[in-house]
């Protein structure tokens, strides 16, 4: 026997989820298909406004004019059934994937621990129930039969003759089989399943061709399936992804995601029996540069709350430099529950390379304090200079300027003290944000034979750096 | 100091610079600069615009071009003479002939050979080495011709690049010219600048701020900073090149091919000789004097014109066209003359309209004459492959359109720049109406969504797509437009390569061809030619007309059955006139003269309405109120649309006896009008208008009404020499329609697509008018519909209404069909058919004859009979199983998914039975006998949901039920209240007020529900908001 567990809406469901104040409010994700944006996900509020799957996204803002929209990713779907199996894999080992929305159960070696397969079952469907995102089980006797039952969201039962009914009354474009074959069956007046199956065999190989034949054999238990023969295997390292509704300017509107993050990251150790002393949140940012918090605990540990306690600490130290899209916790380098592990900086393997080092220098001395500088290609000096989290390179392309080395912020100077060598450099841009600039920039000469880069402003000169 | 800027991009270096051409000239003239050169790259497409602009400021331009090539710098080529600009223009054609649409590719090596009268102003790229070996050569080839180049933008490596230039030059012992490499006219046009560019490379420019511009120094400088900024010598030398520049535009003369005359004879004797042939063809009783009058002054018009060749080179297509069948007709202005008439490149007589032909060759203006050819849209390409095989592709080429940044691509490009996201931008834009008259787009949007305008970056969105606007964005091919020339057309204008393949166009447009006083030749393509050459043939076949051959010359004229049948807004089909909102006018104007006509094509357009000329117009005809004339000047121009300016030529000719402009003044008014909207260029002219009136003793209130008519003609004002050619179609397709309704059909169906309505809603409108549709079938049908006959009218769908089928297979299976018929599948694929089209036979009920209902004919035509499957060979001769035949909701839906209509009933009277909404509804033969102002619900398909720009946010709606349509007026707030079905409902109901005035019925919504879940049919045609 087998289960089906479909998520239809998997990504929205868990992106509402990690924002769950957006739940009353009309969200849904489009995907851009041959240069047309389409619904692929919609709530509820969304759906009830007519927001449905298919429509343009065009025509859903029309509906719905306060329609939240976030674009629909296959891979996040993806890793995000990835953390339901692991989930699953608490109650169930024989677990197949089915990317992006489905995971396939075996239950008959799962019947005799629970006590039968009813128990099974409703132990599996509280599982799912724990995830608090929509799904739709079925239980059928061949693998096939389970998900074609689950996709159509057939009422669960666990009679096989109660299963085969549904399965019959299905519409044919329910089963999953190609489109050519569902629109060659529909074109000979073959609506349902239970047309399908009325139909000989070598009828519908002649017909419908070869894939068709199998599709049949497969759906009666005749053929053995293909489709559920690589069971999963858990993650050896942890990673999760949240997508957030709308963009959030404060820690205040993090704290609910990330802490999710860290009760998924706590259930996985526990899962596993695993500790671990270092984990790296990441926070995309809308000017598409990556923040990275990287919590270290003393001791390596399972507890959501002992990473919480220090990731509220750093929340404390700096407010967030950009409005947040998306976070994502990592975690890898697991140990064994068991292992006592050793003290903080004795431990050798910790000294070495430059992460843990900034890891620990983060830990000490603030997050902000720890940086890469970087210079970006916007034209205005100063303006183009950022922090970028450390060790990282975007590679802007900058063309070699005479540049100082070292920056001040612009102080007013005398030019009687300055001697002009070269210049000027004109620096008109800045229109499009509120920091426009207008000035004229020269390399100068102080009586120490000092060279410095001036600039001339709404009629004072300024000294902005020195060369070396 | 003297200074001529050398070196200056317009915005017809697409997105490279943000000034108009004009704009530059216009500055340079200011700024006190001797000259002005445009450079486009690989480009002169903004010469002309410059060179209207420079003639009006009195400042040299001179035309050249720069090129761009990796490693070496860029290239800047002027042309000193009239053989230089043939030589620039030729090798702009050699580079763009190597490339793809849009671009070109120009080597080194082309600088080394090939120019021997342009100039070279080089701007080496200096981080690059052998300079001075390629600056040696160029040196050597260009010799005298050649100047090394220097620019200054207030860079960091200012210092560098200045000592680089000074120690090449020492090498080469050249000279050093100054330039500023302009891309704005002036420094306020940096965010304009910064945004092309970012729009051009693709990025948002808070993401990537990189792409704006550090300052705004290659803008045209005043004179003193270009003081500040060169060496004296430098400056003085632009000046001195400058004077060595003679070329002007207006030495491009166009010469005409010389192939058209007939040897020994001129081409005014040619073209005279033809025309008095033609007289007495068209006259065979006696050429009235009126009409010789007539011609003679046309003939001498033309001859003092030089336009001989012009007619000739029509004469000489209309002549091919003939000779091969293909249907056409003339228009424009001079189209309308007696000659053309003679000429037989219109049938539109002129006495029958009153077009002025000397205003449109105007010898004050010496403009090209206006005659567009259409021609069948089938056979078209058969005209044009005539004009290269004549001409070759050397000597004919087709004029470009310049496409242009309008609105949405505009909002679009700017918004994403800023960071908009395409979702966002959209939603703005949607609920734009881009015509309002009271409130500007920026107003709306502020009103509709203040956080976001109000914004810095919404305000800067709201200022820069209005600066962005009639910004060109690439070339485009003409729709027809040929220029033909004596020798190489890339001697006159450059000459590159179209989307299309094996097509090129040239670097100018319309308006520049007019500027120049370049001929172009239009040949267009026309739907209703096509179908109308199909109907002729139709009735000539059947031999209907009294034993005489029917052409659309001798159609019967003025016939009041069909002026009675068009009262009762019967005009599905009928060219021009079918569109709903010309059906809501034929009640009201009545038309009962081809005159009439004439102006109900011209009327109901964008122009007339917004100039508030339509209900003048009516309540004159209907005697309802005065017509009168404030002069007799005025009568005579007005008193054939009895005193409301109709045409664009009234109100060209209006401002000539009202305002005493003089020719060339109305020229440029007419062009204003045609770009009103664009530049706001027409109220330059109010102030001379009114005053003209008022100095004439016309009261202020007639000038300013005048004036706001104008304005609200804009460009949407039609010229009624156009109109009468259209009315000639309009009326010959409306005579087939009462006279010989199968033949109209037919020849509809054969030439679409086409027209305003689908294949399904002109068999409905057939079935009303009791022509018999039998359903397509492998064994009966051909490829076309047929007409099978008369009494009673019987149709047979054509298998070119089944989706998917191969016509070329088709075709040739037929020919092998047995006099008996197909008798099965094997005898289909003996025939040249397979799988595929054999499939969609089937699905589309067309194999009824051979293997019985849709089911049964596709399960049988599924089958993989060429043993590919031999695991199934054994069963492969079992007899076919029997399927269950199809509901008739079933085939319904199948007969429109697989041919877009069906024969069967309508699916509104099928679902009727179903729905107790749909069973109390009127149906739409019922409205027309319901009382004004009667409460009712009506339903059906949606076929057409439309919001016109000049309906201040009303949307139409045209529903189609088992009867006919219903058309349905949703204002803006009951659309907002039913949102949903609204916008996406395939099945409405509308609960509303009947209105019924001089006949025309509307239904006014309350409410609007969508009954679209009752429909199993998904894929009726239905024409969204456009």
């Amino acid at each position: 026997m087998w289960l089906y567990c479909h998520f239809p809406q998997l990504l929205l469901d868990t992106l509402l989820k990690a924002q769950p104040e957006f739940e009353k409010q009309a969200v849904a994700l489009y995907q851009v298909q041959n240069g047309q944006s389409l619904i692929e996900q919609s709530n509820q509020v969304a759906q009830q406004a007519g927001v449905s799957q298919g429509i343009a996204s065009v025509m859903a803002i029309a509906l719905c004019e306060d329609l939240k929209l976030k674009e629909y990713s296959v891979t996040k779907e993806e890793r995000l059934l990835c953390g339901v199996a692991d989930h699953f894999y608490q109650w169930a080992a024989k677990l197949v994937l089915e990317p992006p929305q489905g995971i396939y159960v075996e239950l008959d070696s799962l019947e005799k621990l629970y006590g039968g397969l009813s128990n099974t079952v409703k132990t599996l469907h509280l599982a799912v129930k724990q995830l608090n995102v929509r799904s739709q089980l079925a239980v059928a006797n061949n693998a096939l039969a389970a998900k074609v039952l689950a996709e159509a969201d057939a009422p669960l039962t666990m009679k096989d003759e109660k299963a085969d009914h549904q399965l019959k009354g299905l519409s044919i474009k329910s089963s999953g089989l190609p489109d050519k074959i569902v629109r060659n069956s529909l074109s000979a007046g073959i609506f349902s399943i239970g047309d399908l199956l009325d139909i000989p065999g070598s009828d519908i190989g002649r017909q419908l061709g070869k894939e068709a034949l199998f599709y049949i054999q497969e759906l009666k238990g005749e053929l053995k399936t293909q489709r559920v023969s690589d069971f999963y295997q858990p993650s050896e390292r942890f990673f999760q992804h949240v997508d957030l509704v709308s963009e959030v300017s404060n820690w205040q509107g993090l704290r609910f995601p990330m802490k999710r993050l860290l009760n998924e990251l706590e259930s996985f150790l526990y899962q596993r029996q695993k500790v671990v002393q270092h984990i790296k949140f990441q926070l995309y940012q809308r000017d598409k540069s990556c923040s990275e918090i990287r919590v270290a605990t003393a001791s390596p540990s399972w507890r959501a709350q002992s990473f919480w306690s220090l990731l509220q600490l750093k929340m404390e130290q700096a407010p967030l430099s950009a409005p947040v899209l998306e976070v994502s916790l990592q975690a890898s380098d697991f140990s064994s529950l068991s292992v006592k592990t050793s003290h903080f900086f004795h431990d050798a393997k910790d000294t070495q390379g430059l992460f843990p080092l900034i890891g620990k220098l983060q830990v000490k001395l603030g997050e902000s304090a720890v940086y890469t500088p970087a210079v970006s290609d916007d034209p205005r000096p100063g303006i183009n200079e950022y922090k970028q989290p450390p060790c990282r390179f975007d590679g802007f392309s900058v063309k070699p300027v005479k540049r100082p080395l070292w920056l001040n912020h612009p102080e007013p100077v005398n030019l009687d003290e300055w001697s002009l060598s070269d210049g000027p450099e004109r620096k008109r841009c800045g229109w499009w944000d509120n920091q426009p600039i207008e000035r004229d920039y020269w390399i100068a000469t102080d009586s120490k034979h000092r060279k410095g880069w001036l600039f001339y402003e709404s009629g004072q000169w300024y000294l902005q750096g020195w060369f070396s | 100091m003297a200074f001529a800027e050398l070196h200056a991009l317009s915005h017809y270096s697409f997105l490279r610079s943000a000034a108009a051409p004009e704009e530059l000239v216009c500055r340079a003239k200011q700024l006190g600069y001797s000259a002005i050169a445009i450079t486009d790259e690989c480009s002169v497409g903004g010469v002309v615009k410059a060179y209207e602009e420079a003639k009006q400021r009195d400042i040299k331009l001179i035309i050249g071009s720069e090129f761009h090539i990796a490693d070496y710098g860029t290239f800047v080529v002027l042309a000193p003479t009239r053989d230089a600009y043939a030589e620039l223009s030729q090798k702009i054609t050699e580079f763009r002939g190597r490339s793809k649409k849009g671009s070109y590719q120009a080597n080194i090596e082309d600088f080394f050979t090939g120019f021997s009268d342009c100039f070279l102003l080089w701007l080496p790229d200096f981080q690059q080495h052998q300079l001075v070996a390629v600056g040696k050569k160029l040196c050597h080839v260009w010799h005298s011709r050649f100047w090394l180049l220097y620019e200054r933008h207030y860079q960091a490596d200012d210092s560098e690049t200045f000592n680089a230039i000074v120690e090449l030059n020492k090498a080469l012992k050249a000279r050093v010219v100054c330039a500023g490499g302009v891309r704005m006219a002036a420094k306020q046009q940096q965010p304009l600048f910064d945004t092309m560019s970012a729009i051009r490379e693709g990025h948002s420019l808070y993401e990537n701020s990189g792409v704006a511009s550090d300052n705004a120094e290659r803008h045209l400088r005043s004179l003193q900073e270009l003081r500040q900024c060169y060496p004296e010598a430098w400056l003085n030398e632009s000046s001195n090149i400058a004077n060595q520049c003679h070329f002007c535009l207006s030495e491009l003369r166009y010469e005409y091919p010389a192939e058209l005359t007939p040897k020994g004879l001129s081409a005014t004797a040619y073209l005279r000789q033809l025309t008095e042939d033609g007289a007495r063809w068209r006259y065979p009783t006696g050429i009235p004097g009126s009409v010789k009058a007539q011609y003679e002054k046309e003939l001498k018009l033309i001859q003092e014109m030089q336009y001989e060749a012009f007619f000739l080179t029509i004469y000489d297509l209309v002549q091919f066209a003939n000779s091969q069948g293909i249907l056409y007709q003339g228009r424009g202005s001079a189209a309308n003359s007696v000659v053309c008439f003679c000429l037989g490149i219109t049938a539109v007589n002129p006495s029958q309209i009153e077009v002025l032909f000397e205003r449109f060759i105007s010898k004050e203006r010496n403009e090209p004459p206006d005659i567009d050819v259409d021609f069948e849209h089938e056979r078209r390409e058969e005209i044009i492959q005539y004009i290269y095989k004549k001409y070759t592709r050397k000597r004919a080429a087709l004029a470009a359109t310049v496409i242009t940044y309008r609105f949405k691509s505009a909002f679009r490009d700017v918004g994403k720049v800023l960071g908009f996201s395409e979702q966002q931008l959209q939603f703005y834009s949607q609920n734009l109406d881009t015509r309002d008259k009271e409130d500007s787009w920026q107003q709306q949007l502020m009103q509709q969504h203040p956080n976001v305008f109000g914004s810095k970056k919404g305000q800067l969105l709201l200022l820069l797509v209005e600066q962005l606007k009639g910004a060109p964005r690439h070339l485009s091919q003409h729709v027809g437009g040929f220029v033909i020339a004596s020798d190489e057309v890339a001697r006159l204008v450059p000459v590159e390569n179209a989307s299309m393949p094996e097509r090129t166009v040239i670097q100018w447009d319309k308006t520049d061809l007019e500027t120049l006083g370049l001929l172009k030749v239009d040949v267009l393509a026309l739907g209703m030619l096509t179908a109308l050459r199909k109907m002729l043939a139709l009735v000539n076949e059947k031999g209907t007309n009294n034993g005489k051959s029917l052409t659309l010359a001798n159609i019967p004229q003025e016939d009041q059955t069909v002026y009675k049948q068009l009262h009762q807004a019967d005009s599905m089909g009928i060219f021009q006139i079918e569109s709903r909102a010309q059906m809501t006018m034929l009640p009201r104007l009545k038309p009962k003269t081809f005159y009439d006509l004439v102006i109900q094509i011209a009327i109901v357009r964008p122009g007339p309405i917004q100039g508030d000329m339509v209900h003048p117009y009516l309540r004159r005809r209907d005697g309802l109120e005065n017509v009168d004339y404030p002069s007799e000047a005025v009568q005579s121009v007005l008193k054939r649309t009895l005193g409301v300016p109709i045409f664009q030529e009234q109100v060209i000719k209006l401002a000539m006896v009202a305002a005493g402009f003089t020719g060339g003044e109305a020229d440029q008014l007419r062009r204003a009008m045609a770009s009103w909207g664009k530049q706001g260029q027409l109220t330059h002219f109010e102030h001379k208008l009114i005053k003209g009136m008022l100095e004439r003793g016309y009261t202020r209130d007639f000038a300013e009404r005048l004036f706001r008519q104008i304005c609200g003609f804009g460009q949407y004002g039609f010229p009624e020499s156009h109109s009468a050619s259209f009315a000639n179609l309009a009326y010959a397709s409306a005579w087939f329609k009462t006279h010989y309704p199968a033949a109209f059909y037919v020849g509809l169906l054969n030439s679409l697509p086409m027209g305003f309505y689908s294949a399904s809603q002109l068999v409905q409108d057939g079935q009303r008018h009791n022509v018999e549709f039998l359903p397509a079938d492998i064994n009966k049908s051909n490829w076309d519909y047929e007409w099978l006959s008369q009494e009673p009218n019987v149709v047979r769908i054509g298998l070119r209404q089944i989706r998917s089928l191969s016509e070329i297979r088709i075709k040739e299976s037929l020919k092998h069909r047995p006099g008996a018929g197909f008798n099965g599948l094997k005898d289909l694929e003996d025939a040249g058919l397979n799988k595929f089209d054999i499939q969609a036979l089937a699905k589309a009920d067309a194999l009824r004859s051979l293997l019985g209902h849709r089911y049964q004919a596709h399960w049988e035509s599924l089958s993989e009979r060429d043993s590919q499957m031999p695991l199934f060979a054994q069963v492969s001769d079992r007899p076919a199983r029997q399927l269950q035949a199809p509901q008739e909701v079933e085939d319904i839906k199948a007969d429109y998914e697989t041919q877009g209509l069906s024969l069967r009933r309508h699916p509104v009277t099928l679902l009727r039975a179903h729905s107790k909404e749909l069973s109390r509804c009127i149906v739409a033969k019922e409205l027309t006998d319901c009382r004004s102002g009667q409460v009712l619900s009506v339903a059906g398909l949606v076929t057409c949901r439309q919001r016109p720009g000049t309906s201040s946010g009303v949307t139409f709606f045209t529903l189609e039920d088992e009867t006919g349509n219903i058309n349905v007026v949703v204002w803006a707030h009951t659309g907002r209240q039913f949102r949903q079905a609204y916008l996406t409902s395939k099945l409405l109901w509308v609960k509303g007020v009947v209105e019924i005035k001089s006949g025309v019925v509307h239904v006014i919504a309350g409410r609007l529900k969508d009954l679209t879940s009752l429909l199993a049919i998904e894929r009726v045609e239905n024409r969204r908001f456009h």
